[in-house]
């Protein structure tokens, strides 16, 4: 099996390895459409095993280690049915060249040839190949001399100085981050926004995964939570009195955050769209943001592009690495959040911990709504008239949290108990022993059976009962 | 119990893989070739008579050849040629793609898998940063001139398309190679002798006394095991190498006996495989039991005639 060398480049993305491994083994190219689908999966697929993010902005996911590992090839086709429009400059593309910082959407021109990015050849018409391995054999038909896997036949891939150029072009750009966040961040960027040296230090070739590792000030929230203002709230934790709670408070308490989270929700939105608005006017022409970019569900994600910070939608709840630094715990700092009327707000490790392993910015957005939640309860407490709340301790359970599912540590026999759809809000309740029930009477027999067992039987059904279309 | 295919300890005298030293006669053909790959010539031919370890110099210098601007190792590949009832060019593309580690099918044209080997040397050329590759080809007297046009093909694709540069040298027993040697020299062949037959090098064994008397040094030098062993001479004849008794001393006695056989074998150099193995049971067996004082004409004769360099005697008692 040829590896194609001839073609191979610094930051090259995966798609491109394939195809340079397809541009230097032709003769998987001339065998009928089952043999190349067949060799190819053998040889060149099998080369590689993470699965990229939906949008290739976010680097691999790495799937559960040990034995809750998902059998691998029922992943990629899920995430396949995510993937986007991949973009890239025509010029690199006849040069067998792709990077994956193309497919940032905030870069909207190439750093080396100063083309427009595009998501389909200006020649024939076509979407980039993404080499799908159920594709493929109508992509090595497609003998295109821009984006046809068999050209092109130049004597080598010239010296395109990437790294370099790439430095000079990102440098403006996390300059005007560092000016912005200037406060909050400290000094982030110190003279030329250096790729090499950060990309050689993370061993990888993705953005964001290395802007979270140059900027290690961005794995805290607390800076954010300064700069955007929501925390700005007068409470502690030793105001709330559990026993204290009515009943009828919590019937009410659920509308009540629903209420307090779309708030939350805009906020951020209008801080993300101030972000992009500060990058957008201030960057040079061609390198601005794109004018969708409001929201972080749906398309972009501003936060994440702008800072590198890792994000996860709920319902693809993965455990994330960022490099080869698996985020086991989150780190202290993060244990306690500056309140900026100079009290503490100290939020249960467990809980940290638990968020924290999933994503950043999601473990950000959920303890601002419990927060903010707890803030409105405080504020619902005043208003009917208590005046000082005593408590002492957060009665509180080791959990476990997977994807829509909550697992509380019974302490007994490795037991557990398994919450559907868990509401970050019932958290600081479910110290009540009589809540500790499980909602999903299908999980109940994983009290006796513990925690491994249930994630295993849970991935076996999550991803038999979500394959895509294309499964 | 575990078997082991080969024995890795084996001493190296006795070691038939290769040789135990670098023999001037390899010393010169690394040169030789080292100044054709330096000079950027297509290839050329290297003759000699059976047994004198044209193969086995293969091995030595493969590795060993090296670009002087930029004192790079070049990357080479070692076809060996086969020769069977029928010979086609289809036959020796497929043999050059089995060097590629690959399996062949038999549905694969030769345009394919040229292509394939292409690509097998331009990742070699490129993983040693280089844009050139050795290619010694192993008994080339098997083939025919016309298998030989494959070496041309695969040399202007790389050289048009890639600027890469395949150096191919043809290794090719001198008495059996005769026909081809002619037959090139017709105008049908003129392509193939202007890239591959100009440059000559004639690969001999021993051809002098200095040259016994250095081969025989290597044994007083060498050591096995390499680091802290004793030398070869040493392992055999502790006490007498420890009282200053060296091989090298017999170099006057071992090259009189060989000329004794050389003119009636008509034998123009001393092969390796020869000499290895007149050596190997004279230091181990003769100069042992015997003793050192004890050796004399009839013993190294002996273990001339045990190396197999003497015929004639066979086909005197036919």
């Amino acid at each position: 099996m040829n590896e194609g060398w001839l073609y191979a480049h610094e930051f090259e993305s995966f798609q491109n390895i394939q195809r340079r491994m397809f541009r230097s083994n032709p003769i998987f190219c001339r065998r009928n459409k089952t043999t190349i689908r067949q060799t190819v999966n053998r040889h060149i697929f099998n080369h590689s095993t993470p699965v990229k993010r939906h949008d290739c902005r976010c680097e691999y996911i790495y799937l559960p280690a040990g034995k809750n590992k998902v059998p691998s090839y029922m992943v990629p086709r899920r995430f396949d049915a995510h993937i986007k429009k991949r973009n890239s400059c025509p010029e690199c593309e006849k040069l067998l060249f792709h990077c994956d910082v193309y497919n940032l959407d905030w870069l909207q021109s190439c750093p080396v040839h100063d083309v427009d990015l595009c998501n389909q050849c200006p020649d024939c018409g076509h979407e980039w190949s993404k080499l799908d391995p159920y594709l493929i054999a109508v992509d090595l038909e497609h003998r295109c001399t821009t984006c046809g896997i068999l050209y092109p036949v130049t004597p080598s891939l010239p010296d395109m100085n990437f790294k370099a150029k790439l430095s000079e072009y990102l440098s403006p750009i996390f300059s005007l981050v560092d000016l912005y966040l200037s406060n909050g961040f400290g000094k982030m960027t110190s003279g030329v926004f250096d790729v090499a040296r950060s990309m050689s230090d993370l061993n990888s070739k993705y953005l964001p995964s290395l802007l979270a590792k140059t900027f290690p000030g961005l794995d805290s929230f607390d800076h954010l939570i300064y700069h955007t203002g929501i925390s700005r709230v007068d409470f502690t934790f030793e105001e709330i009195d559990q026993e204290n709670m009515s009943q009828s408070w919590q019937c009410n308490k659920r509308e009540f955050l629903r209420e307090a989270r779309t708030t939350l929700r805009q906020t951020l939105r209008e801080i993300t769209d101030l972000i992009a608005y500060e990058i957008k006017i201030r960057a040079p022409a061609g390198h601005a943001l794109k004018d969708d970019s409001s929201s972080m569900y749906l398309g972009e994600c501003p936060y994440c592009t702008a800072f590198g910070m890792w994000y996860q939608h709920w319902h693809y709840a993965m455990p994330v690495k960022i490099g080869d630094f698996q985020l086991a715990d989150a780190p202290s700092h993060t244990k306690t959040i500056h309140a900026t009327g100079g009290k503490i707000v100290e939020l249960p490790a467990n809980i940290i911990n638990t968020l924290f392993r999933n994503d950043l910015l999601h473990s950000f957005i959920e303890i601002m709504h419990q927060v903010k939640d707890i803030l409105a309860f405080c504020d619902k407490k005043r208003q009917a008239g208590f005046n000082r709340w005593s408590y002492s301790q957060m009665p509180l359970r080791p959990i476990k949290l997977y994807s829509d599912y909550l697992i509380f540590s019974t302490g007994r026999n490795n037991g557990c108990l398994v919450y559907k759809e868990p509401d970050i809000m019932e958290l600081p309740v479910i110290g009540d022993n009589a809540l500790c029930e499980p909602v999903d009477s299908i999980y109940s027999c994983y009290e006796k059976r513990g925690v491994d067992y249930f994630i295993n039987k849970f991935n076996e059904r999550y991803f038999l009962e979500r394959r895509s279309p294309l499964m | 119990m575990k078997m082991q295919a080969f024995n890795t300890n084996i001493h190296p005298i006795w070691d038939t893989m290769r040789f135990p030293f670098e023999t001037p006669a390899v010393s010169k053909l690394k040169n030789e070739i080292c100044l054709w790959a330096n000079s950027g010539i297509t290839g050329g031919i290297v003759l000699g008579e059976g047994r004198t370890g044209k193969s086995t110099s293969i091995g030595m210098i493969k590795d060993a050849i090296k670009l002087k601007n930029a004192n790079q190792i070049l990357p080479s590949i070692t076809y060996r040629a086969k020769k069977r009832d029928i010979r086609t060019i289809a036959q020796c593309y497929r043999n050059l793609y089995r060097i590629t580690g690959e399996k062949d099918k038999k549905g694969y044209t030769p345009d394919d898998m040229r292509d394939q080997i292409v690509w097998y040397i331009l990742d070699l050329a490129v993983m040693h940063s280089n844009r050139q590759v050795l290619l010694f080809v192993d008994e080339f007297q098997r083939m025919t001139l016309d298998q030989l046009i494959v070496f041309a093909e695969l040399q202007d694709e790389l050289l048009e398309d890639y600027k890469t540069l395949l150096n191919v040298f043809l290794f090719g027993n001198i008495d059996e190679s005769d026909h081809l040697l002619n037959q090139v020299n017709t105008s049908q062949y003129d392509f193939l002798y202007g890239r591959f037959f100009i440059q000559k090098h004639v690969f001999r064994g021993l051809t002098s006394k200095d040259e016994l008397s250095k081969c025989l040094r290597q044994y007083d030098t060498l050591r096995f095991p390499e680091k802290d062993g004793p030398t070869y001479t040493e392992y055999f004849l502790p006490e007498e190498f420890k009282s200053g008794w060296r091989l090298e001393n017999m170099t006057d006695l071992i090259w009189k006996t060989y000329l004794r056989v050389k003119k009636p074998e008509r034998r123009t150099s001393w092969g390796m495989k020869y000499f290895t193995g007149t050596i190997a049971p004279l230091l181990s067996g003769y100069l042992k039991i015997e003793g050192v004082n004890r050796v004399n004409e009839a013993m190294i004769y002996r273990a001339i005639q045990a190396s197999g360099l003497i015929t004639n005697e066979i086909n005197r008692v036919k």
